[in-house]
């Protein structure tokens, strides 16, 4: 019954440590770097790419004079 | 393919994180900037956008050094062919040699790919962008990677789009293109191979159907006989697409452009110009590919003044195999049928000399046999 007792014991608090660690990798990174904070929120991308967009209007990816399969 | 929002194209899924071995490389590890300014302007300065391209070895290759270390000599990265067989056709006068060759670097080898365009985002040369949010692919979604950029010709032969022709019977078994095309082949094995077919974990035929020239197999007489005297895609490719007279320039913008004559949907059976010991076959599937005496006219005169060196009519595996196809319904379906063969009169009268050792003469097609 004791050895029961620890077993559990022992495993809630791996569990626990386990889903903190989980948070911590996606807090930490988040804490420590501003691109990840940046680039996982879609409101400041969006943002931040019609800045962009203002500024500097970006040239078409393909000339108007491509024609025919390449 | 459905181009992402500019947004969406750097968007990051927080779920990277949880990926144990990337997601524990800070970001400016490979790709540089500052981490710690929260100011974008300032944080992107010196930002590598694709810290795999050209040179993935202290990037991709400081954990994946077996596969990065081929990668001078991978294809997907180099495009070797493409510089070899221009090579060959373009003068041997040093200025005009270069000025082909700058050409060739802006247009022809603006199709690369690296480890990230194929494993992290779209490629470049289809608009870019990251697959699914940074998280990482280890097998390439066949769509959005493979398909972006073989996409005239093998995109349109594998899921039956041209007009009047049916899918690859391989595309209906749900065959993704890794099914054939394995890592190694992609990744390249540190051999500076001349062209695609050399390859030595390229796709065989007989990888699956190891069978087929066993006396006991369905249909071994017509394999049998056939055996290293035509390629499998003779008796089992449908109609592909052929392109004709490439030109490439830049607009007043700058921006490059490449412009083909024409398009066909046809099949032609020639003679093989790549004949080896791996691809002994007589008779091939040719393809003709864009190439034209003024591709790059636009950069120079008469850049390729030594066309005639290869030929436009190429071997080809267009990828629309089907069991049955008009040529295998009876012998005399092929044989006799010079409709099906490259003839000189298919051929336009400036690649005839380019073509010459690829045309099928009268005397070479196959007699009809009399049952």
């Amino acid at each position: 019954m004791k050895l029961a007792k620890i077993t559990i014991i022992i495993s809630l608090v791996l569990v626990f440590l386990f889903l903190c660690n989980a948070n911590c990798d996606v807090q930490c990174a988040e804490n420590e770097s501003q691109c990840f904070k940046c680039h996982t929120s879609a409101r400041n991308l969006i943002k931040i790419t019609r800045e962009i967009a203002k500024t500097s209007p970006s040239k078409p990816a393909i000339s108007s004079e491509t024609s025919g399969e390449g | 393919m459905e181009p992402l929002a500019p947004h969406e194209r750097v968007f990051v899924d927080s779920f990277f994180t949880e990926d144990e071995n990337h997601g524990k490389i800070g970001c400016h590890e490979c790709h540089g900037g500052d981490p710690e300014d929260a100011d974008w302007k300032t944080a992107h300065k010196g930002v590598i956008k694709d810290p795999s391209f050209p040179d993935p070895s202290n990037t991709c290759g400081s954990c994946h050094d077996d596969i990065a270390r081929h990668y001078k000599n991978s294809l997907h990265i180099n495009l070797g062919p493409f510089k070899k067989t221009i090579d060959k056709r373009s003068s041997v006068d040093e200025i005009v040699h270069s000025k082909v060759d700058d050409a060739r670097k802006s247009h022809c080898n603006s199709c690369h790919s690296s480890c990230g365009q194929c494993h992290i985002s779209r490629p470049e040369s289809v608009g870019g962008g990251l697959l699914d949010g940074h998280l990482f692919q280890k097998k390439p979604p066949m769509n959005l990677v493979c398909t972006a950029c073989h996409g005239s010709r093998i995109k349109n032969e594998y899921f039956g789009k041209n007009k009047g022709m049916p899918p690859d019977i391989h595309k209906e078994k749900y065959f993704k293109c890794s099914k054939c095309h394995k890592a190694d082949e992609m990744h390249g094995d540190g051999k500076d191979y001349a062209n695609r077919y050399e390859v030595e974990n390229g796709p065989k035929c007989l990888n699956c159907h190891a069978n087929i020239y066993d006396s006991k197999s369905i249909n071994a007489e017509p394999h049998i006989l056939h055996r290293n005297r035509v390629s499998c895609h003779v008796c089992h490719s449908v109609k592909y697409k052929n392109c004709y007279g490439c030109h490439v320039g830049k607009d007043k913008q700058g921006i490059t452009f490449f412009k083909t004559k024409r398009s066909t949907i046809d099949f032609k059976i020639g003679l093989n110009s790549l004949k080896s010991k791996k691809r002994p076959e007589k008779f091939v599937v040719v393809r003709h590919i864009p190439v034209d005496q003024g591709t790059f006219a636009y950069y120079v005169d008469n850049g390729l003044s030594n066309f005639d060196e290869l030929p436009t009519w190429k071997p080809a595996t267009p990828h629309n195999i089907r069991r049955k196809t008009p040529q295998n319904k009876t012998c005399n379906s092929c044989h006799g049928n010079t409709d099906l063969f490259l003839l000189e009169k298919d051929v336009e009268t400036n690649y005839k000399n380019a073509n010459k050792n690829v045309i099928v003469s009268p005397e070479m097609i196959p007699k009809k046999i009399d049952k």
